[in-house]
């Protein structure tokens, strides 16, 4: 904090990083789901690539939401970084049709882009071809939330400094 | 003579309560400036305001020129900072980490700057070693080095001899004493300590419960703290 590197460049470096690192494991993922399950991602073709990569950008969205916690709450706030995807995960219909949601909830998961997702790749998987209605909206709602992440983050970074959190570490 | 830092009217609350109180602080270039006081005194929330990094309720800081928070950036480039809490990346070489910080600071050649700055303080052997090697006196001069390597205008330090072992500390002392005559340097260094200050600045700014105390008004403070002859006349 105290060199002449702007909030915004390191926003900038840290997402960045995130999205390298996390390209980096999913492709380990999917190569030992080659090796040790002789499961190919790219056996479901092409329309593969641009639902895995709305997915990838909205967990790194998520990851940089965490950051933001954790530079307002401290180091415990860590725990969310597993702890949301088991909230994002049942409310993206993952396990079980969105149907099956409270209707308070549904508009919740309308608006995460994991919904979406999921839904394009499970018409993918039963031969239905691609959904390009549900990846068109999860491509928007991922903009939208990878939007809100960074300005979370940049917002908690400001707090971060006015409130002198830095105190906690000295 | 200019200043290298300018802070007036420094407030700062917490929940707690008012950490620090209309504080004014200004160094002047080459200078070399203790800001003393018992823990718990304000030195290190008006330390970290004038460097940006805790934002002052009140008052105006100004570095080189630069207004604060806006010029923060532009006044990074004229200031170096290292404090004994500071953690070193575990998993990077001394030499990569001191790269990396000489990258922020633009320098064109920052590996033989960060060996240049190893040798000064008598620690070019760290060079290859991690983070998780070094030892707590060890880390604190790569912190140096690290604030040093790209000639700031001004070096703030946060107690930086606090946790060291005597040898280490003059080996710091020496070195500090030495970048501030030959580069002309300004100082500003925090300390609970009037020995340790004493060896090394020109001039002592006492805090006392976030406050600022006038000349003469020291005394009853710079007795309660640790140091021989905590008294006597000698510092201004």
């Amino acid at each position: 904090m105290v060199t002449p590197l702007r909030e915004i460049e390191f926003v900038a470096g840290v997402a960045l990083f995130g999205l390298i690192k996390l390209v980096l494991g999913v492709a380990v993922v999917a190569l030992s789901a080659l090796a040790f399950y002789a499961f190919d991602v790219t056996s479901l073709g092409l329309g593969l690539v641009p639902i895995a990569a709305v997915l990838l950008v909205a967990g790194w969205a998520v990851a940089l939401f965490v950051m933001g916690l954790v530079l307002r709450f401290g180091n415990g706030a860590e725990a969310f970084a597993w702890g949301i995807f088991f909230v994002v995960m049942p409310l993206s219909g993952v396990f079980y049709p969105l149907s099956a949601l409270p209707a308070f909830l549904r508009p919740v998961s309308v608006l995460l882009p994991t919904t979406h997702a999921f839904a394009a790749g499970r018409a993918l998987v039963d031969g239905r071809g691609m959904d390009w209605g549900a990846l068109g909206l999860a491509t928007a709602t991922t903009v939208l939330v990878s939007a809100a992440a960074l300005a979370f983050l940049v917002w908690m970074l400001r707090l971060f400094r006015r409130r002198g959190y830095i105190t906690r570490y000295t | 003579m200019t200043h290298v830092l300018d802070a007036r009217g420094l407030v700062k609350e917490y929940r707690r309560g008012r950490a620090v109180d209309h504080v004014d602080l200004a160094v002047r270039e080459g200078e070399r400036v203790a800001l003393l006081g018992a823990n718990g005194a304000g030195k290190t929330t008006t330390l970290l305001m004038c460097l940006g990094v805790i934002e002052p309720d009140a008052g105006t800081v100004v570095i080189c020129g630069h207004r604060l928070p806006k010029g923060r950036s532009a006044a990074m480039t004229h200031v170096g900072f290292a404090a004994g809490y500071l953690p070193l990346p575990e998993r990077l070489r001394v030499r990569e980490y001191l790269r990396m910080y000489g990258q922020l600071y633009g320098l064109g050649d920052p590996e033989a700057l960060a060996a240049k700055g190893l040798e000064r303080f008598g620690v070019g052997h760290l060079d290859v070693a991690m983070g998780t090697e070094l030892s707590s006196g060890q880390k604190t001069l790569v912190g140096i080095v690290k604030a040093t390597m790209h000639d700031p205008e001004l070096l703030v330090l946060d107690e930086p001899t606090a946790s060291l072992d005597p040898d280490v500390a003059w080996r710091v002392r020496t070195g500090l004493t030495r970048l501030c005559d030959e580069e002309g340097t300004a100082l500003l260094v925090t300390s609970h300590n009037m020995l340790k200050v004493e060896r090394i600045a020109e001039r002592v700014v006492f805090l006392a419960g976030g406050r600022r105390l006038p000349a003469g008004r020291h005394r009853p403070v710079a007795r309660r703290l640790p140091g021989p002859d905590r008294g006597r006349d000698r510092l201004p």
